[in-house]
């Protein structure tokens, strides 16, 4: 574990609960010789491999895609695979995600977080399917325009870990779901809005949201929850008072 | 599906959730929020001033002269002070914010790009400050 003119000894304060032994959380201490290209992602593997194997954490890609290895950095939700250590000031403390339920050390319950994704109908909702055979649904790139950067929420769940209305309030839906709500309700081919509108409206809907702007501020993919959350507000607002017709399978 | 279901209990042991680090007063970030959410105070207060400014007018002009009186004191000069400075900054962080919204399609009207959604915003706000100031002044000084 020596430095080396290469590498540069970096103090690491990581958050440990095991369940089988442990009341509650505590913080361990690890010294790790990072060379400069390091990410926090590589630090916790090399804690793991070559310090302390009970080490528990969720990764996968290490490019910032599949969205695993989300923790709280230095106080801030942050994709681990992302974060360069020299950018970070030491000691660099690594806990799981806020606004989770801790499982063990640095993994969390996201559960709830799949319920609600689910509870938005995440998918192409038609009137009537048409038979395969007479064709693709048909988009114009400006359709597609629309939607895309709500399409490319990769289920992080930092925006939760950001969010203080959901410090507050477990059941809000979330800025998540609700631009995975939007980017359907969004889509030229999609039939339904309205039944979407029932939850992304309803009693732990939009409305709950307070412009705190979090959720857009840690996204690592630019999706801008905050955006979609307000355009929901308004085209929810607007339905409401019958301004605006609801696209509906009815 | 309710969003309700999703609180459902888990067959593991699990830690509750911890809140944001620094949540609510440690960063600015934070705190400009929770100032954002303590506006709706001093308006909750200068509502309350109101109602009692239409209680006064139905006690004739005696109850409307200690009303006046009563606004004309220096913690009500305060609480005004307090009221305006909530409401501008509510209304800046809510146009803040706001400027997200125009790149909705809105049935057959084509969606407004960011950029124009929010000159278009800023001009409407300054119009409507201008329109108060404008108004205020005519009764304070004509």
């Amino acid at each position: 574990m020596a430095e080396t003119p290469q590498t540069k000894l970096v103090k690491f304060e990581v958050l440990r609960f095991r369940p089988e032994t442990d009341e509650a959380e505590s913080w361990q201490t690890y010294e790790v010789p990072c060379p400069e290209d390091w990410v926090v992602l590589d630090a916790l593997n090399y804690i793991k491999d070559e310090i302390d194997p009970t080490l528990s954490y969720r990764w996968s890609c290490r490019m910032g895609v599949c969205g695993s290895c989300g923790m709280m950095v230095n106080e801030r939700p942050k994709l681990t695979c992302n974060a360069f250590v020299r950018d970070l000031p030491e000691p660099i403390r690594v806990a799981p995600l806020a606004n989770f339920p801790i499982v063990r050390d640095l993994v969390v319950e996201i559960d709830s977080f799949m319920d609600k994704l689910k509870s938005v109908k995440p998918w192409i909702i038609r009137k009537i399917e048409k038979d395969p055979k007479y064709g693709e649904y048909l988009q114009s790139p400006e359709d597609l325009e629309y939607y895309k950067q709500f399409s490319m929420c990769i289920n992080c769940t930092l925006c939760y870990a950001a969010c203080p209305v959901l410090a507050h309030e477990p059941d809000f839906l979330g800025p998540a779901a609700i631009a995975l709500g939007f980017r359907y309700n969004s889509d030229s081919r999609d039939h339904g809005e309205a039944e979407r509108l029932d939850v992304l409206a309803g009693e732990d809907g939009v409305w709950h949201c307070s412009y705190a702007n979090e959720c857009s501020e840690v996204c690592p993919k630019h999706v801008d929850p905050a955006a979609a959350v307000n355009r929901v507000k308004l085209t929810s607002a607007l339905q409401m008072a019958k301004i605006l017709p609801a696209r509906s399978t009815k | 599906m309710s969003a309700h279901a999703a609180t459902r209990s888990s067959p593991t042991r699990t830690l509750p959730a911890r809140p944001p680090d620094g949540f609510p007063f440690a960063h600015p970030r934070y705190r400009w929020y929770v100032l954002f959410a303590a506006t709706g105070l001093p308006l909750a207060l200068a509502c309350v001033l109101l109602l009692m400014g239409v209680c006064a007018l139905s006690q004739g002009s005696v109850g409307w002269a200690r009303y006046m009186a009563l606004m004309a004191s220096p913690p009500m000069l305060a609480l005004s002070v307090a009221t305006f400075g909530a409401v501008l900054y509510f209304a800046i962080r809510f146009l803040w914010v706001g400027r997200k919204i125009p790149g909705v399609r809105l049935g057959p009207i084509p969606a407004v790009s960011m950029e124009v959604a929010g000159v278009l915003q800023l001009a409407g706000f300054v119009k409507l400050f201008l329109l108060i100031v404008v108004l205020l002044s005519g009764w304070l000084f004509l």
